[in-house]
Order: C-alpha cells, then structure tokens, then sequence
C-alpha cells in the first residue's frame, strides 16, 4: 500500500503542476496578444478607455493581474466576460457545460458499447466475415475526421432522409446525430483495441487449462476471458474522454448546440480573451482530473499493474 | 613414422573457399523493403500518397484556373466540362482548389513531422543518453506538458500568434514533438547497454559521436514510423483548426478549409464537401496504412 500511496502523491503533484502550467501560459499568452481586448478601428476617447481598463483592472501591472486571476481562481471565480457586459465566465460554464456533458456521456457510452461489442465479435470470429465487416468499418471510422462524419450524418439523415432534426439542442432526438459524429473515432479506436486484447488473451495458458478441463465456449469466453480483455480499456477513457470533448467543439458548432464547446469556438472568433482563459482553464482542470480517476482506477481494478512504471522503462 | 619439415608447413587457409560470400547481403533497410512490398495495404497506402504527390505539385496548373482567381458569373456551379468538379461560392475552380489545398495540407504534415524529428530526437536522445538526474528532470516536463489537452493548447497558440501558415507549424511543433521524444528516449535508454557502445567508448569515440553515429541510427525505425504516423495526425488538426477558423489565411486553402466551407453550403452544393471530405479521408487512410505497414516491416519484434 506504501507504493501506491506514493504512486497516488507523485500523480497528484503532477497534476496540480499541469494545471499551473496550463493557467500560467495561458493568462500570460493571453496577455501577450498585441493590442489588447478592447483596441478596436473605432477610435475610443481615452478617458472612455481608461475606465475601461480600470473596470477590468487592465491598467494594473501585469504580475498583479496574474496574482489576482490565481487568487480568484483558486475561489473559482473566472471573471466577467470581455464581450457580453454583465455576464460572468462562471455563467457561462454553468449554462453550457451540463449541455456538452450530456452529449459528451451519450457520445463516450456509445463509444464504449457498440466499440466493445463490436470488437468482440470480430475476436470471437476470427478472420471470418463479421471480423473483416468490423475491421473494414473502424479503419473508415478511424479515417473519417468528426467534422466530416458531422457533414455527412447531417446530409443524409437530416437532409435527405428526414429522420432526425438537423440542428439545435432540447429533445432526445436531436441528440443522435452530434453523438454519432463524436462517437464515430473513439467507437473504431476501441473496437480494434478491444479485438487485440480478446484475441491475445485467448493466446494465454490459463485459457488453455479452461479449455482442456472441458469448459464450455461460453464460460471461458464470458467468465475467464472477457474480464481480462476488457481492463486495458480503462487506459483509453482518458484520452477518450479528451477526444470527445474536444471534438465538441466543431461538432456543437455545426449542430448549433449551446454547449460549452460552442461557446468556445464564438468567444475565439470574437477574440474574448477571459472566455478563452476561463474556459481553457476548466476543461484542462476537467480533462486533468479525469485522467487521474482513469489511472487510479486502472490501478484499483487491475493488481498485476506496476506502480512505478514509466519511471524506469 | 618420418618426420619431414614440410609436415610442419602451416595448412593454406582454406577460407578462400569456404568463406565466399556469392550472394548479396541484406542490409536492414532492404530487409524492411522487401517485407513492406509484401503488404499489400501499406504498397496501397504508398502508391496513393505518390500519386497524391504528384496531383498536389502539378494538379493546380492542369485547369488553367489559379488557385483565387474568381468568377463570380460561375457562382456554385455543379461539376462539368468547364470547372471539372465545379466551382465554389466565389467562383473559383474547385478542381484546382482541391490539389492546391491538398498540398498545403501535405506541406503542413510533412513540415510538422520534420519539426517533431528534430526536437524530439534532440530531447528525446539527450534524455536517454544522460539518464539519471537529467533524465527525471526532462521527463517529468514532458510527464507533465502531456497531461494537458493539446488541442486546446494548440487552439490557444494559434489565437495568440494569429492565422497562417507559419504559425500552424509553430503550434503544431510545439505539441507533436513530445510523442517522438519519449519514444527515442525509449530506444536510447535500452540501445546504450549494448556491446557496441562498450566499444565504441573503449575505441575513444566522445558521448556526442556515439549518440549521433551509433544510437539515433540504430533508432531510426520507430522514429521513422512515428514520422509516418504524425503526418495523418498533423493533417488531422490542421483541418481542425480550419474549421474553427484558425487555419491558412484566404484565399489559401487546405484541405480542412474546402471540407468547413463546402460545409456551409451542404444542403444545397453537397459536391463542395464531398470531394474535400473524400480526399482527407483517403489520405489518412493512406498515411495510416503506410505507418502501420512500416512498423511491422522495421520493427521485426513488434511483428505477430
């Protein structure tokens, strides 16, 4: 238990240090954009710029800013937006973050379901058709870009076959096609990650014995091989994860979704500089985090695994 | 028994008849050659990319458009005899948009690729040589710049440093770098132990002879394989970014910028996302066959 302790600690720190790292480079890149937020071609009379800058605290020194975003930070306070007068970051991740979390947990149970299932089947049936049929589909899955599954999923469900609505958030229905865009990647990554394993396991020599002490197909499939397939899955959850997230950002913006991933793509293109750290901030804090629980978790599930890996490869 | 002097003669080496190499040896490299050409996915793979090579250097002069010259008579007109896959909403020729995006798009994953193999061999070598303190401290950076979501970081640089082509190499540099120095570093650590290096170091030869001459060629298949494998990736975000709008500046096109602005028109010109859309997919698909192909071809271990 010392060494997991240990393990847990080093984690911890190594964490703690990204997301420091990720809110340093990101407030002084930030801060580095020639101009400033509010230069516009509009000539602006300076004292109507100097209260601007005083509301912001833009004409304090730049260590002080950095001091105070960290000390709001830590009480999770991500300032008020440049753009939209009298609405906060915090707002807007509160309004928009349960909307991309919900189609980012129908897009990552899709992933892990259909991509399992499908990867079992095409171990289970081994160079048979239905192995060639789930290989055949993750290679265009893994090739097939989430914007360009998005255009067509768009085209022929919504255009031409008139199944589900196009566009927009509310109904359950809406949901499918933006979960199926996101999901279309991860689901082929897992699928022949899942493949691999089940078919290495069914290499092993406890399989072996399972079969020469006259176990049906079904229990040693079900009860002794599948449990071990699926361990490694748990390390693709972090970038799996991640992946989802990030693709929320085209997909949100072509479905026109009101999640966060949207609002992050706007507040680029408008150039809304405490949006762009904010949000930034919060989805490394988030992806960070999530990373941890999944290595931890692996570690908890699967006890052949070494503690001290990495350290000394 | 008499003893003559000339029983004392020493025997004529019989090497000469025994030792003569008749047939060729085979090198590493054309090993790897002969055992990619019997794949016949990665011969697929890099057949596409050569033929892609070749439309994307000559595939912008064949229609006798420029790349941003516009007609706007011709506005989205369907693919015909005049503009050969149509034209897009400005008017311009979608044939040789499509060829001249596609070679930014290679030009982007080919530079970027080059960029993670000059600093992440340089890192990744100097890592695994010094090893010890040295070691620790420069991978815990990387441990450490690893956890962060690249996409955002490279969507945060772009913002900072402003569109463009230059700036996409930047950003995309400053992120790939980091999966080719652990992997070098990997090679490094468990090359260094090997018996050449013993004597390499007895033959007098200094750290910085034995690391370029002796390791970083001994490592050259995965590093080769992780090149491959960044191009589709680096291609990947490129099209990405476009589509947030930080990509290549207009009138350039990539790839990513035909696919996001072919988008827009889906509903009524689907054609002017079909063509872009077809041809990213092929060339990941292309690129990720070849990679795949290479590692089993140069890394006889990893081979089932």
């Amino acid at each position: 238990m010392k060494a997991l302790s240990g393990y847990l600690l080093r984690r911890l720190i190594s964490a703690v240090m990204a997301v420091f790292f990720v809110v340093t480079i990101t407030f002084f890149l930030m801060h580095a954009i020639p101009g400033g937020p509010f230069a516009s071609e509009k000539e602006i009379p300076p004292e109507v710029q100097k209260n601007i800058e005083a509301r912001y605290h833009l004409n304090d020194p730049l260590w002080k800013q950095y001091v105070d975003y960290l000390h709001n930070l830590i009480r999770w306070d991500l300032g008020p937006s440049f753009k939209y007068e009298a609405t906060t970051v915090n707002e807007i991740i509160n309004r928009s973050f349960p909307v991309s979390a919900t189609l980012g947990a129908v897009a990552v149970s899709f992933a892990l379901i259909v991509g399992m299932l499908s990867g079992i089947i095409a171990a289970l049936n081994h160079n048979k058709w239905q192995d060639y049929l789930a290989m055949i589909m993750a290679t265009i899955g893994f090739a097939v870009p989430s914007f360009i599954m998005a255009g067509v999923l768009m085209y022929i469900f919504a255009y031409k076959l008139r199944w589900f609505p196009a566009a927009l958030w509310g109904s359950p229905s809406q949901a499918v096609l933006p979960a199926l865009a996101l999901a279309g990647m991860p689901t082929a990554v897992i699928a022949r990650f899942m493949r691999s394993n089940l078919l290495e396991v069914m290499q092993q020599d406890y399989i072996r014995t399972a079969r020469a002490k006259g176990l049906s197909r079904q229990v040693i499939v079900y009860r002794h091989a599948l449990r071990n397939a699926c361990l490694p899955i748990i390390t693709y959850l972090g970038p799996l994860v991640a992946g989802i997230f990030t693709g929320s950002f085209v997909v949100e913006s072509i479905f026109a979704i009101p999640g966060l991933g949207q609002y992050f793509v706007s507040s680029i293109s408008n150039r809304d500089y405490t949006v762009i750290l904010g949000v930034t901030v919060f989805y490394s804090i988030f992806l960070v985090a999530m990373n941890l629980l999944v290595d931890l978790a692996y570690v908890w599930v699967d006890p052949r695994i070494k503690l001290n890996e990495g350290r000394k490869a | 028994m008499n003893l003559t002097p000339e029983m004392f003669e020493p025997v004529q080496s019989g090497a000469g008849s025994a030792e003569i190499i008749t047939r060729p040896g085979t090198t590493y490299w054309q090993d790897a050659w002969r055992r990619l050409k019997q794949n016949r996915l990665a011969m697929a793979g890099l057949i596409t990319i050569g033929i892609m090579l070749v439309m994307a250097l000559t595939g912008p002069y064949l229609s006798g458009y420029t790349y941003s010259q516009q007609d706007l008579t011709m506005v989205n007109q369907p693919p015909g005899a005049k503009y050969w896959l149509g034209a897009d909403a400005l008017g311009r020729d979608l044939f040789t948009r499509l060829w001249y995006g596609a070679r930014i798009s290679l030009l982007v994953g080919v530079v970027t690729s080059l960029i993670t193999l000059v600093v992440g061999v340089f890192y990744g070598g100097i890592s695994g040589f010094a090893g010890g303190k040295v070691d620790e401290i420069m991978m815990r950076i990387v441990e450490i710049l690893w956890a962060i979501p690249f996409l955002l970081y490279v969507i945060l640089l772009m913002v900072v440093l402003g569109p463009g082509l230059k700036t996409i190499f930047i950003a995309l540099g400053a992120v790939y770098w980091m999966g080719m120095a652990r992997i070098v570093r990997g090679e490094i650590l468990s090359l260094k132990e090997r018996e050449y290096v013993l004597a390499a170091r007895v033959l007098g030869a200094g750290s910085w002879r034995i690391l370029w001459r002796h390791l970083i060629p001994n490592a050259m298949g995965p590093i080769i394989i992780q090149m491959t494998l960044a191009i589709p990736e680096a291609i990947f975000t490129e099209a990405f970014l476009s589509f947030l709008g930080l990509g290549v500046s207009a009138p350039m096109a990539s790839l990513g910028v035909l696919a996001s602005t072919g988008m827009e028109g889906i509903r009524s010109y689907p054609w002017q996302i079909f063509f872009p859309a077809t041809l990213i997919t092929i060339t990941m698909l292309a690129f990720n066959f070849l990679g795949d192909g290479l590692r089993d071809a140069l890394d006889p271990r990893m081979r089932k």
